[in-house]
Formats: C-alpha cells, sequence, structure tokens
C-alpha cells in the first residue's frame, strides 16, 4: 500500500525517501512506479537520530517514508507534522507510531484483509491481490471509509474496484496537500 | 613554468593502491580487476605470475586462490583522503595525483624538518600510520625527492632522494618505458634511442619538431625538468568577519545592524574568490566574558541577507533569554545541536560579535535547467543527501540499482549516494515481465537439468553459451530464466526467516532430485511461531545457480505459499532447510 501511495507522487518526477526499512522490496517498488534514481534510502539508523534524520529528509525531499519510530515524544511529532506541512512535503510512517501521533495524524490508512488470487494447489502463480483499506483521520478525511482496491491488478498496477475509485483518489490527494498518514501494511 | 625551471618534489607513492583501499595485506594473492583485466594486484599475486593488464581468467589460471575484486574509483579516493591530511600537516599545498600517488614541493618543508632525507623519513612515518589504520599488515609506503614531479615519481618508486642536481643523471640509465607514453615508448627504442639519458640529450627543438607537444613534453621530463606545473588540492579555507562592540550592545537591533555589515562584507569576500559558504557558525562575547556560538546551516548557499537574519534571530534568543550558557568553559562549544546548553542566553551586553564560514563550496551559480536537466528539487535532495551523509557516513545513505537475477534479493545492488549506479550483474531492467519465467516452464518434470540450462549466459568463466555458439553481445542482456515472476514481494527479508513446512500428517515438506514436492504443503510455521494452514500454493520452482563454481554454488526451490489469514510468503529450501526469503506484504 505504502509503494503504491509513493509511486503515484514518484511518476511525477519527485524526490523520495526511505528511512529505516532495511527489508523493503525495491524490485517490487520498481514495478509499482517508482523511478530507483530518486530514491534515497537510509536503511540504518540509530535510534536516538531519527527524528534528525527524518527532519533533514523533510526539509529536502517531497515524500519521506519512514519505519516506525523507536520513541518519539509527541511534541518531536508534532514538529515533524508541522515541519512537513511547512515544506509541503509527505511523510508516510509505517506501523502504529506510538502513542505520539495518536492526534496528529491528517489521514490514517490500514488494510484490514486481503485476498490472494492466482495460486491453486501447485499451480499457476502470485497474480493479483484484493484489499480492504480502512481510512480514517481528521479534517475531510474523518468519515470512516472502506475501499476495495486491487493491488497489485494481475498483469501490474493499482486499480479500485466498482465507483469507490473517486474516494481513493480523494483520499491519496489529502494525503498528498501535507499529511501524516499511519499505515500498516 | 620558464624552460629551464624544475620544481624539487617529493612523491609519496603507496604501492598497490586499489587493495590497500579494500583492506588487502601484501600476503594475501588478490587482484582487482576492472573490464575483465587486472587494474592492481599484491605482491604474493604478482609472486604467481600475476601482471597489470593480463586478463582475469589468464591471471585466474596462474594463481587459482587469487582473489578477485571489483574496482572502486571512489573508494579508492575516499580511502587516500587520511593520507593526504597526514602529508598535509607538513605543507598545505598537496597534488593528488591519484589515488595512492601525491606530490608535494619540497622548498620551504625541506628546510623546516632539516633537509630532505628527514623530511622524507618524517613524511614517511606519517603516511605509514594513516594507511596502518586501513591495513594490518605492512604498507610499503615509499617515499621519493628529486628535482621534477617525473624524476621524484620515478625515485619515489625505488624509495631514494636524489640529490640536487643529480636527477636527470639518476635517469639517464633507465629505460624510455618509463615515460608511461606507449606511442612513444614503442618508437624511441626502434630509433636506437634506449634509455632516457639518450631521448634527453636529443635537441630540444628536433625534439618538438618531430614529436610534437607530448613529445617536448616527455623530452623535458626524462631531463628533469618540470613538464607541468604540480597543482595543488585547494585546502578547504575558513573565513571569518568580527566585530568589537564598544560600548556593549544590550538591544537586538543595534546588534543585528552591526552584523548586517559583517554579514555584507563576509559574503563579499567569498564572491572574490568565487567560494559561497552554506554553514556558518555565530560566534558572540558578552562584558561577563561568556561565549556564545551557534551553527547555522543553509539548504542553499547563504546570501548576505540570509545571514543577516540569522544573526538577528540568534541574537533575539540570546539577548532575550538572559539565561547563562554552559558553553563558558572549555574549548568553543560545537555548536548547533551539539551545544551542551542549548537554551543558553546571555547575562550582559554583547562585546563581540563573529561570524565564521563552516562549509564553503565552489559557488556555481543557481541557474536552472529550462527542460527537464537537473530541476531545483534534483538540487535540493543532493543537498540533503549530503548533509545526511556527513552526518551518519557516506555508506549510510545509498540508492538503489535494479540489474540481473532470479530472487527478488538478488536483483538489487545498493551504491552510495554519489557513485556511479551500475548494477551488480546484467539484466534486463526491473519491472519488465520475464519472457521465460517459472510459468512458462509450468511444472519441470527434471528439475535439475532444466535449472542447469537456465544458468545465466553472462561472460562468467566456465559458462557455455548454448543458444548461437557465439559469445553475447554487450547489448545484449541476459533474460535470467526462472526468474521469479511479478509482482515483486514489497518485503525482502536482510536474513531469511527460519521456516517450516509440514504436510497433511505432519511429515516436512521437501523437493525431489526431480525438482517436485514429496508431499503437498498443508501448514507452515515462521520462526517457531504458531501453525498457520495453507489456503494455496504454486512451485517449486528450482534454481540451481552457478553449478561450475563450488564456492558459490546454491541449489535451491522456490515455493510461493498463500496462507488462510491472507499473507503470501516466498518460501526456499535450501539444503535442507526452508526460509521465508520475502513476504508479499
Amino acid at each position: 500500500l505504502t509503494l503504491a501511495l509513493v509511486a503515484a507522487a514518484s511518476a511525477t518526477g519527485s524526490w523520495s525517501a526511505v528511512v529505516t526499512l532495511p527489508d523493503l522490496g525495491l524490485v517490487a517498488a520498481a514495478e509499482a512506479g517508482l523511478d530507483l534514481a530518486r530514491v534515497a534510502l537510509v536503511p540504518d539508523v540509530a535510534s536516538t537520530q531519527w527524528t534528525s534524520v527524518v527532519g533533514v529528509m523533510l526539509d529536502t525531499m517531497d515524500v519521506v517514508v519512514a519505519g516506525p519510530p523507536p520513541y518519539l515524544r509527541s511534541g518531536d511529532a508534532r514538529r515533524l507534522s508541522s515541519r512537513a506541512r511547512e515544506r509541503e512535503a509527505v511523510l508516510v510512517v509505517l506501523g502504529r507510531g506510538g502513542r505520539a501521533w495518536s492526534d496528529g495524524v491528517d489521514v490514517r490508512l490500514a488494510v484490514v484483509g486481503s485476498r490472494w488470487l492466482g495460486p491453486d494447489q501447485g499451480h499457476g502463480r502470485l497474480e493479483g491481490r484484493q484489499v480492504e483499506v480502512l481510512t480514517g483521520g481528521r479534517g475531510a478525511a474523518a468519515r470512516p471509509h472502506r475501499v476495495r482496491v486491487w493491488l497489485p491488478m494481475p498483469g501490474g498496477g493499482v486499480a479500485a474496484e466498482g465507483c469507490a475509485g473517486a474516494e481513493l483518489d480523494a483520499g491519496i490527494d489529502g494525503v498528498v496537500a501535507g499529511a501524516v498518514a499511519g499505515a500498516a501494511g | 613554468m620558464s624552460a629551464s625551471s624544475a620544481t624539487r618534489t617529493l612523491v609519496v607513492w603507496c604501492p598497490d593502491w586499489p587493495l590497500v583501499a579494500h583492506g588487502v595485506p601484501a600476503e594475501v594473492p588478490a587482484a582487482v580487476v576492472h573490464a575483465n583485466r587486472v587494474v592492481a594486484c599484491t605482491a604474493a599475486a604478482r609472486a604467481e605470475g600475476v601482471r597489470r593488464g593480463v586478463r582475469r581468467r589468464e591471471a585466474q589460471s596462474r594463481c587459482p586462490t587469487l582473489d578477485v575484486l571489483a574496482h572502486d574509483p571512489s573508494l579508492d579516493a575516499r580511502a587516500f583522503e587520511p593520507v593526504v591530511v597526514a602529508v598535509e600537516a607538513f605543507t598545505s599545498r598537496v597534488e593528488v595525483t591519484r589515488p595512492g600517488t601525491c606530490a608535494v614541493a619540497t622548498r620551504g618543508p625541506s628546510r623546516y624538518f632539516g633537509g630532505d632525507e628527514m623530511l622524507a623519513a618524517r613524511v614517511r612515518g606519517a603516511v605509514d600510520g594513516a594507511v596502518a589504520v586501513l591495513l594490518d599488515g605492512a604498507p610499503g609506503v615509499r617515499v621519493g625527492i628529486a628535482d621534477s614531479p617525473f624524476a621524484a615519481a620515478v625515485a619515489a618508486r625505488r624509495g631514494k632522494v636524489v640529490r640536487p642536481g643529480d636527477s636527470a643523471a639518476f635517469l639517464a640509465p633507465l629505460p624510455v618505458d618509463l615515460l608511461d607514453l606507449p606511442e612513444l615508448t614503442d618508437l624511441l627504442p626502434r630509433l636506437g634511442l634506449t634509455t632516457l639519458g639518450a631521448f634527453a640529450a636529443l635537441p630540444e627543438a628536433d625534439v618538438a619538431a618531430r614529436f610534437g607537444t607530448e613529445g617536448t613534453r616527455a623530452h623535458r621530463s626524462a631531463r628533469a625538468l618540470d613538464d607541468r606545473p604540480l597543482v595543488a588540492r585547494v585546502a578547504p579555507v575558513v573565513r571569518c568577519a568580527m566585530v568589537e562592540l564598544d560600548p556593549p550592545v544590550e538591544r537586538v537591533d543595534t546588534a543585528a545592524f552591526a552584523a548586517k555589515a559583517m554579514a555584507d562584507g563576509l559574503c563579499r569576500d567569498l564572491a572574490e574568490a568565487g567560494l559561497a559558504c552554506t554553514c556558518i557558525r555565530i560566534e558572540a562575547e558578552t562584558e561577563h566574558g561568556e561565549q556564545l556560538c551557534r551553527v547555522w546551516r543553509h539548504h542553499r548557499v547563504f546570501t548576505s541577507s540570509a545571514m543577516a537574519d540569522r544573526v538577528r534571530w540568534q541574537l533575539d534568543g540570546w539577548l532575550a533569554q538572559r539565561a547563562v550558557c554552559g558553553c563558558t568553559e572549555g574549548p568553543p562549544c560545537p555548536g548547533g545541536l551539539a551545544c551542551p546548553n542549548p537554551a543558553g542566553g546571555t547575562s550582559g551586553g554583547l562585546t563581540l560579535l563573529r561570524l565564521v564560514s563552516e562549509e564553503i563550496v565552489p559557488d556555481d551559480g543557481r541557474q536552472q535547467g529550462f527542460w527537464g536537466g537537473t530541476s531545483a528539487a534534483d538540487e535540493r535532495a543532493g543537498r540533503g543527501l549530503a548533509r545526511l551523509q556527513g552526518l551518519l557516513g557516506p555508506e549510510a545513505v545509498v540508492t538503489a540499482v535494479l540489474g540481473g537475477g532470479r530472487g527478488p534479493g538478488e536483483q538489487v545492488r545498493l551504491v552510495p549516494w554519489g557513485d556511479p549506479r551500475e548494477p551488480a550483474r546484467p539484466g534486463p531492467p526491473g519491472g519488465s515481465p520475464p519472457r521465460c519465467g517459472p510459468e512458462v516452464a509450468g511444472r519441470p518434470r527434471t528439475g535439475e537439468r532444466r535449472a542447469r540450462r537456465a544458468a545465466p549466459r553472462t561472460a562468467v568463466p566456465g559458462t557455455r553459451v548454448r543458444s548461437a555458439g557465439r559469445s553475447p553481445s554487450p547489448s545484449e542482456v541476459p533474460v535470467w530464466p526462472g526468474r521469479v515472476p511479478p509482482p515483486s514481494p514489497a518485503v525482502v527479508h536482510r536474513h531469511p526467516l527460519p521456516a517450516e513446512v509440514i504436510g497433511e500428517g505432519g511429515q516436512p515438506v521437501g523437493v525431489s532430485g526431480r525438482g517436485v514436492l514429496t508431499l503437498a504443503p498443508a501448514r507452515i510455521s515462521v520462526t517457531g511461531g504458531p501453525w498457520a494452514a495453507v489456503e494455496t500454493w504454486a512451485g517449486p520452482w528450482p534454481a540451481d545457480e552457478r553449478w561450475w563454481d563450488p564456492a558459490v554454488h546454491r541449489r535451491r526451490a522456490r515455493l510461493q505459499v498463500v496462507t488462510v489469514d491472507g499473507c503470501a510468503h516466498l518460501l526456499t529450501l535450501e539444503s535442507g532447510r526452508w526460509t521465508v526469503e520475502a513476504t508479499y506484504d
């Protein structure tokens, strides 16, 4: 889900940074549409430096994806959010993000169910997946939504199912407007 | 450089630098290879007959235990920096000829340190110390001094100090090959000129008429004259501007007014030298002797008004708070986030204000691309990453390059930011569907044979090219049959997680020599966790890679498994153990 979010921005030539996610599948990132030449990776960050590294990245990058922070005071979290808003950057924090992010998050996305299509008892291969995404947050995104998405579609790409597409776009736009999203999955 | 000028030069030469940079001691047979040719090798490899310029296979056949390392010019240069710093302790103008060799003019330092011999011994000691950090064996650094850069380089190879005036005689009996100009050194012996002395004896005008500019320069080298001026590297400059305030200033606006003039002066100074500043340190002293300092950084370069703004903001903070800063005793505060008491203030008026440029960069203007090219965002991102590299070290900030490979992890190579982006193995660009994935191969009946055929057609020793009986041209990319098909997993475990796979009856599942599962998987457990029932599965896809090389030979079988809770894993069986290589998240 995260990769799909970042890919939309990367397609327009934005820079993105990935902090403390050493296990991220970069081939999958390229398949999702990320331009790897414009993705900076900082795989190992000491927990004391997490805030300053994310801060520097927010100053210079358009999209910052960060792994779960070690421990964060809510003041630091608020400061990072406002820095993102001021620079018109997007901070995507994976995992629950601790209590620090509990109120400051603009959009919250969570995968609540997923179903893979493709393989059978020994035949075929993984082809596509349908996931159910629960959105929430504050402001325009406060009303919880349940969206079914193909992630990825058989043959690549992302698509919403049925008429839910408009709502999904709105959700992603909200994120790009300078938000902090806590996404699981 | 006049017609007969000669700059007495000291040359430091670290033999086999690319290997020292990799941390390989001279006793281990190893070679650094670029474009399939040996670029450098250790003394142990040389004793076995490995030479510069031989092909990799030739080198490996002469010395079967040879360690082959990839050529990495940026690593060489980075590793050489401590050596340059060690030499810079003696004199400020050091020329880095190439990683592994640097030169300085000896006139001043030689007198100061008590003669050429003493200087050479001291420099060797200092450089030995700097190299010993990289290497636990004897580094074998050599230092030579002679009347011209070329003669000094030759003297350094022999570890000799040539007395003033003797350089031409020192060079005279040596072969012309040392000039390192293949066209010229091929021709001269055929003209009967085998030594540098014989070449130097020719009249200069005749050499110029016959061999042109290149020849004239070689002729000057052979006569121990300057063939080119030493190009010293620009030592980092620190510039500062200072103003004493009398009477002590208590008000922000008064101090800011003084700071504005100071910032203007500093910026003008830098601009005259074609430089700009990206980081400044603001220091102040109060009438009670307190010293305050803080570092400010700009994501572009500082203009004078931006600099004055920073000073005003900082003074605002200091003068408004009136608390005592902990930075008064001891050495000057490192400033910025490292300041032990960031919420410091002053207890009196300011008497001194100083602006120091901490980080200076060449001012290359700010012209942005009209169409394409580097955009403002690219530049900004580059600066941010450079800053992070300063914070965490050059290896901590990387970008990824996709190359060839079968598993999802093998296709990625991480390159430190700023190094050239080249894939580890040639392959189709990422994201393109494989022409011959496992789904085409179907359920392999004879896994062993199929997998052998799946060996990549790259230029690796022992590879037989089966398709058309010709070697692949550089533009031809291998197709990596047997690649795990897209969609690729979003989580690739850096250290694969151990897993257990059992069948319906609880027996462990294996893969037979013919590449089929011994029984259908029913439940899996990852890292000893709870058992999850398998809903569907696909595979196995055996891969027998690099069977021609026992050292890196791997036999694996991959299996895609979807459990009832919707998780999909890529499992790998290798030497009887299942691991989770990646997770489709």
